[in-house]
């Protein structure tokens, strides 16, 4: 039994030894997996394979305010696109995602300055928020060109964040552990006024030109339409007189554009066919102008004034 | 007879003035109504039918404590809405589970943790829109501060998409996302 108890603890020492020989060796691995893997490749690499070499160019980047940021703020980083006088474009846009556990990339555009530079602008948003005040890094970039062989490289850039809040809430007024909901929005009456006010004035405008243009329609048929012409002759005739009947009758010619008489209506008709409705009484008018004339028969009970007062204001209904 | 036609013309300009002037003063009317009784009563205002009285709706809901009922309401409106109010809407809804979140608390994370996980997606596309919205800003870290997410917790996890959340939503028997 002693010797089995001897080698096992020779065993055993060994073991130890191994162990803390090669856990620094492994940790060192661990530490540096992309140097590992670069040397992996290249040892893999075929030696027949000459390649060109990249070449990593370190852009202008604008200086941005490092400190004083919170969450929710928008960081915008201005990348130049260009290198000793030579345009640079890269290959693809960087992604638009969380970038690590405090940046999430918003926006990636290329903009050209009033001097004619173009850069490579991106804003990041800052949506996660450390216990207290901390310098965080914004990502470094590698981003691959159009021009073969190179590269754009920025380093990180720290800049601080801060909380708002402390860790245990105050809970005083307006500092409780969250704020409030937003009220319910009221409904802006401004712009219903205001198209509610245009409409009336544009009614008011439009009411006012037909008032207008009616004024001037019947401005117009007094000094062009034949019975309103008549009619307003009438008024300084005397209304017994043979003068007020052959006024009617010039009307009546006029309108027809002939020597109009009883048997010969229907031509007027024809040309003026708002004159129907008084189709019965132009007939009898006619008749009696016929015996007023050619009998000399006095006529009563028709009154040409009247007549012509009824006809004009068919014929302003019809033609003003 | 031009000018009878130019007549005609005005007569139906002028009715339909007329009448469009009748219809934006029966819309103008009932937004007063609506404002004064938002003024009085939000519940009263909510029975309209405008986006307006629907976040009023959606707010009544929330006040009575009916959280699946202001969270649909508040989903139907963010697809309908834009602008500032598109914003209330996110944030209230933000509220709404960060509300919910802290009933739970930290001594019930399994509950409240998909509930910050909510809130926080709330928060962020708002701040997103509106990057100057203090109060969204504030709940945002006091939802951080109940559900904080470690750099260690990440560096481990694949990258996240956008917008995503960060832990499974278990939210009881309704969609949140259907209406």
């Amino acid at each position: 039994m002693q010797p089995t108890y001897w080698r096992l603890r020779l065993l055993s020492l060994g073991a130890a030894l191994a162990l803390l020989t090669l856990g620094p060796c492994h940790a060192q691995d661990s530490a540096a997996p992309a140097q590992a893997a670069v040397r992996e490749t290249v040892q893999d690499a075929p030696p027949a394979a000459p390649k060109a070499a990249a070449l990593s160019i370190a852009p202008d980047v604008q200086p941005l305010r490092p400190f004083g940021h919170v969450i929710g703020d928008v960081i915008t980083q201005r990348i130049a696109l260009d290198h000793e006088g030579r345009q640079l474009d890269p290959e693809s846009l960087p992604e638009l995602e969380r970038v690590g556990n405090w940046f999430q990339r918003r926006d990636v555009r290329i903009e050209r300055d009033a001097a004619g530079r173009r850069w490579l602008v991106i804003d990041y948003q800052i949506i996660n928020v450390p216990d207290e005040l901390r310098a965080l890094d914004l990502p470094a970039l590698d981003l691959a060109t159009k021009t073969p062989g190179v590269r754009l490289e920025t380093g990180v850039l720290p800049v601080t964040v801060a909380p708002l809040t402390p860790t245990v809430v105050l809970a005083r007024a307006g500092l409780e552990e969250m704020r409030p909901d937003a009220e319910a929005p009221r409904i802006d009456t401004a712009p219903l006024e205001r198209r509610l006010h245009f409409a009336l004035y544009a009614a008011a405008a439009l009411a006012a030109a037909w008032l207008a243009l009616y004024v001037l329609r019947q401005m117009r048929a007094r000094n062009s339409l034949p019975f309103t012409r008549a009619a307003r002759d009438m008024r300084h005739l005397d209304p017994g007189s043979t003068a007020i009947w052959q006024r009617l009758h010039r009307a009546l010619d006029e309108t027809a554009g002939h020597v109009v008489r009883g048997h010969n209506l229907a031509s007027l008709l024809a040309r003026a066919p708002w004159l129907a409705p008084l189709q019965s009484e132009l007939e009898r008018f006619f008749e009696a102008s016929q015996k007023r004339f050619f009998a000399d028969h006095p006529v009563d009970g028709q009154e040409p004034a009247a007549l012509c007062a009824r006809v004009a204001r068919l014929e302003r209904q019809a033609l003003a | 007879m031009k000018l009878r036609q130019a007549g005609t013309l005005l007569v139906i300009l002028l009715v339909s003035s007329l009448l469009f002037s009748a219809y934006e003063a029966y819309r103008l009317s009932q937004a007063r109504d609506f404002n004064r009784l938002l003024a009085t009563a939000v519940d009263a205002a909510a029975t309209q039918d405008t986006l307006e009285a629907e976040f009023a709706r959606a707010l009544s809901l929330a006040a009575r404590n009916d959280y699946e009922g202001a969270v649909r309401a508040y989903k139907t409106l963010s697809r309908a809405t834009e602008g500032a109010l598109l914003e209330a809407v996110l944030y209230n809804l933000g509220n709404l589970h960060l509300r919910e979140a802290l009933k739970y608390g930290p001594d019930e994370i399994g509950r409240s943790l998909p509930l910050a996980e909510l809130a926080k997606t709330s928060y962020r596309e708002l701040l997103q829109r509106n990057p100057h919205h203090w109060d969204t800003k504030y709940n945002l870290e006091r939802t951080l501060r109940l559900a904080p997410e470690r750099e260690e917790v990440l560096t481990e996890a694949p990258p996240l998409p956008q917008n995503s959340e960060r832990a499974v939503t278990t939210m009881k028997a309704f969609t949140l996302g259907l209406p």
